[in-house]
């Protein structure tokens, strides 16, 4: 559907002028203004020539005369009457916010420097948005106003007053808008105001007051008349606007008023004829055309008809007229309904006094459902000049209109209000310090409330969890089963001399045949220690070079407790007659084969024969008692035989060996007890020679 | 067989060849076939000396030794925990179970495990339950429990959790303080300060009490008072960032936005991969209508946090303003998808 609206030339003028009734005179006295030669007379005629514009009192003078004064203020800063002049100058044209720096200058200078200084003192900080302090001044002013004076102009006064309060209260929250102003490929120096755009935002026609060779002045206001222009948007940026031409725009006001893009449709003012009226006009194949009168309902003959707006399907449209018919006071907005054949359009129905005030509506745009309006009022809480408002239709009922505040609205004229359908772009007309000069039109984008932000942060909420307790809590440890161990200790020496020897130790298991400690006796003292588990049977051996080794059998019993055993050693020498018992040499039972224990003994006996090859041993073999003593010499001699037949398996010449059998000749213990014949049964090895 | 035999130093003595004295204890030696036991038993000394490596070793040797030592399990998964291996302890846990179905103490090891180790703090309650129904008399069972419930926002339960650690302890800080934040959770915000009161008046350096204490305030709207517990917890730890995060945030809430992007940049400075600080020195900008500053931390935030819902959402709000619209609905969309509520409005205006 459309965007919207529109405007009448005519209405601003009425307006700017409406309080410039008093025709101030402000003297500047050239001796005051007088400071140095150098400058003086350019400035002095500057002050002339502006005093010329000054005094014919029309707004377009008031605004020429202004770059005179200021060529003058240039010399000299100082002078509260130029300061004063300049002021007024600006709060008769614009920027007005602009004359604050001036009027408190003079007054700085001149405390009474008018008669009206605190008036004009209190409509800058109006215009500055200064609220509070313009009451304090307008207040001031009225102080000094008595009879009828004060008659007059209490009202004017009092009005403000009510703006300023308004203002206060606007001033405390500013909407979410970023306003930009549209730049210099739409706006001029002059006028431009009352944009209505395409529905895609794309191509915007607007009316300026800009000057064109051959162009010319209405006399009423001393500015150029309106024209129409358009410019289309193409790659982020407006391109140079362009005057629309003939026949739409004419010699006289031609304002834009709304812009139907579906149906290529301007609808447009002119403002010569009948006070003023609304037309149409189409959009074919590059010219705007078919000129005609938008409706006779519409376009009376004496009123003016300014801004209009249509509804989604043009079934009704909203305007701004004069026309007395029901009217709350000054310009009204109201609308017409389209017969159901969508020929014929009712006559004009005041929209109410919930929107139109006592004062002057001007503008108006309605939302395609028809649920939102926008408008401009200078009723209302306007906190100066129009202020755009916004009115929401709900249970049949248009509600309070509320001032859409800053940073759209100033304390100067906000109107025109447009907004697209994506609800976020609006365009509107306004006089701000940032323009190129009177109206411009500005783009709105509106945000809508504020996103609320969103904090992180985080707490340690669980001591237990920022920092972990450290637990010892764990399982019991394993009971370890322990065998005690038995110390077999004692000292190895020579048989003969009793001198201590450095022997090797070893023991073996006797269940495994596996060497389980292999030590050597302190050569100096003799003595050695081995700790060996409790319970099991021993093979111990002790062996120095040049002595007979010393070989026994042992059980170390089960120990509870700590236990030692002391074994003394005494080595033989290897000496003819020197003889030792093969302990660790054992046999089957009744036979004379060695079983495989013996072997160790039997290598290390080998062994002997390497270093002392001489060496010539008996091996002799003896039994205990039992059974006949033919049956005994027979083993005897067969064991005496396997052990020599074993050594000569490991290398021993037969020559050094001899083996004989002296059955139980040779007892070296009782044959009456059972340890006894153990003992006695054994093989023993005597050397012969060496 | 290997034969194990442990002489303990004898045959150094006899080596020297000096009759030293032999001490009885000395000629102990060690069965075969306890490899396991004694390795465990090894473990369960460095463990005691806080030796965690140590102990996990010799645990490790016990379970190779013997397969079904469900104790070594159970200890290794102890070890692994105190080293904050979770991961590896809950398998230890879970292994010790399948070896002895009613292991109390394996239920409540895993328990704690369950915890520490991300997503699996839903059953950990499940396996303290389980411990004490099977005999677990351990008291810090209900501690830990209080702790499962909280995390599982089950603040009710961690309350009388909790509450029962502290009849069975009435000197443990730390039960305090979790109470006291159960009882944040529950909007006690009173209640919670007085907890965590009694938690530092039995330890007066916990510095997360006097943190705690401060966001309860915070949450009161007792702003100075907040702060006042912050520059607390900072004096006492110059570089706890969490706190000048907190403290940021409260001074944000005051409007005190140049104290606020002090406090952040701190916490920038501490923690430099700190997402939240970025998000809420973006946020400071924004009110200082620095967009591009706000908008360059935003985008840090979530450099760090590729799911950081609520920098998307800010984020989306700085585009809005810098009138980068599709930008701001994307972020938007985003921060909806990554589970916020809020911008769901913001996204009315969007296409």
């Amino acid at each position: 559907m459309n965007s919207v609206k529109f405007i009448i030339a005519i209405s601003f003028l009425t307006f700017i002028f409406t309080f410039s009734v008093a025709q101030e005179r402000v003297y500047i006295k050239k001796k005051e203004f007088f400071t140095t030669d150098e400058g003086f007379k350019e400035a002095w005629k500057n002050i002339k020539k502006g005093n010329f514009l000054f005094y014919q009192h029309r707004p377009a003078s008031y605004k020429d005369a202004i770059p005179f004064y200021k060529d003058a203020i240039a010399y000299n800063t100082e002078n509260a009457e130029l300061n004063l002049i300049l002021a007024i100058c600006y709060l008769r044209s614009d920027p007005k916010a602009e004359a604050l720096k001036y009027i408190q200058k003079a007054i700085d200078q001149k405390e009474d420097v008018h008669e009206k200084a605190n008036f004009f003192l209190a409509r800058a900080l109006h215009h500055n948005l200064e609220f509070a302090k313009a009451i304090v001044e307008y207040d001031a002013y009225k102080e000094t106003l008595n009879g009828k004076k004060l008659k007059e102009q209490s009202p004017i006064i009092d009005k403000y007053i009510s703006e300023c309060e308004s203002g206060k209260i606007l001033k405390k929250k500013t909407a979410r808008i970023i306003i930009n102003n549209l730049g210099p490929q739409i706006n001029s120096a002059f006028d431009d105001y009352g944009a209505v755009l395409s529905s895609d935002g794309l191509r915007l026609v607007f009316t300026s007051r800009r000057g064109e060779k051959g162009d010319r002045i209405n006399p009423m206001d001393d500015k150029y008349f309106e024209d129409i222009y358009t410019s289309d948007f193409v790659d982020s940026g407006w391109k140079e606007a362009e005057n629309i031409g003939k026949p739409v725009n004419t010699d006289w006001n031609d304002a834009a008023v709304d812009f139907l893009d579906e149906k290529n449709m301007l609808i447009f003012y002119r403002g010569r004829e009948r006070g003023g009226d609304l037309y149409t006009t189409l959009y074919k194949k590059g010219k705007w055309k078919n000129i005609n009168s938008i409706s006779n309902k519409v376009n009376s003959k004496k009123s003016k008809e300014s801004a209009i707006s249509f509804n989604a399907d043009g079934t009704t449209m909203y305007f701004v007229s004069n026309m007395d018919d029901d009217s709350f006071g000054g310009k009204d907005i109201y609308y017409c309904i389209l017969d159901d054949k969508g020929k014929k359009w009712s006559k004009p129905i005041n929209i109410g006094d919930d929107i139109n005030s006592e004062f002057d509506e001007e503008s108006v745009f309605i939302s395609p459902d028809e649920k939102t309006i926008y408008f401009s009022s200078k009723g209302h809480n306007t906190m100066g000049g129009y202020d755009i408002f916004i009115s929401e239709y709900k249970y049949d009922s248009w509600t309070t209109p509320v001032n859409l505040g800053l940073p759209i609205n100033t304390a100067d004229d906000d109107l025109f209000m447009t907004i697209l359908p994506n609800a976020r772009d609006a365009y509107f007309s306004a006089i701000r310090k940032e323009g190129f000069g009177s109206f411009d039109i500005y783009h709105a984008t509106i945000l809508g409330p504020e996103k609320p932000l969103l904090l992180t942060n985080e707490d340690e909420l669980l001591a237990g969890i920022a920092t972990p307790i450290e637990e010892s809590f764990i399982e019991e440890s394993m009971k370890i089963s322990y065998t005690r161990m038995t110390i077999v200790k004692g000292s190895v020496t020579d048989f003969n001399t009793g001198t201590p020897l450095a022997s090797t130790i070893e023991l073996v298991d006797n269940a495994t045949g596996k060497l389980i400690k292999k030590t050597t006796s302190n050569k100096n003292t003799g003595s050695y220690l081995i700790s060996l588990p409790s319970g099991k049977d021993y093979g111990f051996s002790a062996n120095t070079d040049g002595y007979m080794f010393h070989s026994e059998n042992f059980v170390v019993p089960e120990a509870q407790d700590y236990k030692e055993i002391f074994k003394d050693i005494k080595l033989q020498p290897i000496t003819p007659g020197s003889k030792i018992i093969l302990h660790n040499t054992f046999f089957e039972t009744a036979k004379s084969t060695l079983r495989t224990e013996s072997f160790s003994e039997l290598n290390r006996l080998a062994k002997m024969f390497e270093k002392s090859p001489n060496l010539v041993i008996e091996i002799s073999g003896h039994t205990d008692s039992r059974g006949s003593r033919s049956a005994n010499q027979r083993l005897s001699v067969a064991r005496a035989k396997s052990v020599v037949d074993y050594l000569k398996a490991q290398g021993v010449k037969a020559a050094n060996l001899k083996a004989v059998g002296y059955n139980f000749k040779f007892p070296v213990a009782s044959n009456k007890t059972k340890e006894g014949r153990q003992k006695n049964r054994r093989v023993e090895a005597k050397v012969l020679s060496n | 067989m290997k034969k194990l035999i442990l002489f303990v130093s004898l045959s150094f003595v006899f080596n020297f060849g000096a009759f030293a004295q032999v001490e009885k204890t000395e000629t102990l030696v060690v069965d075969d076939n306890q490899e396991a036991e004694l390795a465990y038993n090894k473990g369960i000394t460095s463990f005691q000396k806080k030796d965690y490596k140590k102990a996990i070793t010799g645990f490790t040797s016990a379970i190779e030794n013997k397969k079904s030592f469900y104790q070594a399990y159970y200890n290794r998964g102890r070890a692994k925990s105190e080293m904050k291996d979770y991961k590896g302890a809950l398998g230890d846990f879970n292994k010790a179970i399948e070896l002895k179905k009613d292991y109390a103490k394996a239920y409540f090891g895993r328990g704690i495990a369950k915890i520490y180790a991300k997503d699996t703090t839903k059953t950990a309650v499940l396996d303290f339950s389980q411990a004490a129904v099977l005999g677990e008399k351990n008291p810090k069972l209900f501690y830990y429990r209080g702790i499962a419930k909280f995390l599982n926002k089950n603040y009710h339960g961690a309350l009388s959790d909790f509450s029962q650690t502290i009849k069975l302890d009435t000197l443990n800080a730390f039960a305090y303080n979790e109470r006291g934040s159960t009882k944040r959770q529950l909007k006690s915000y009173k209640a919670a300060i007085s907890d965590y009161l009694m938690a530092l008046k039995l330890d007066p350096k916990m510095l997360v009490a006097y943190v705690n204490m401060g966001s309860a305030k915070k949450m009161m709207k007792d702003y100075d008072g907040a702060v006042a517990d912050y520059n607390t917890a900072i004096k006492l730890k110059h570089d706890y960032y969490i706190a000048y995060n907190n403290r940021g945030s409260v001074k944000f809430e005051q409007e005190k936005y140049d104290e606020a992007e002090k406090d952040f940049n701190k916490v920038i400075s501490l923690e430099p991969k700190y997402a939240f600080a970025y998000n809420n020195l973006g946020m400071v900008y924004m009110k200082q209508n620095k967009y591009d500053k706000a908008l360059t931390n935003f985008n840090k935030a979530i450099e760090l946090n590729a799911d950081f819902a609520k920098a998307f959402a800010n984020r989306g709000s700085t585009k809005e303003m810098l009138l980068d619209f599709e930008g701001a609905c994307s972020d938007w969309k985003k921060a909806v998808e990554l589970g916020i509520e809020n911008p769901k409005e913001f996204l009315e205006g969007c296409k």
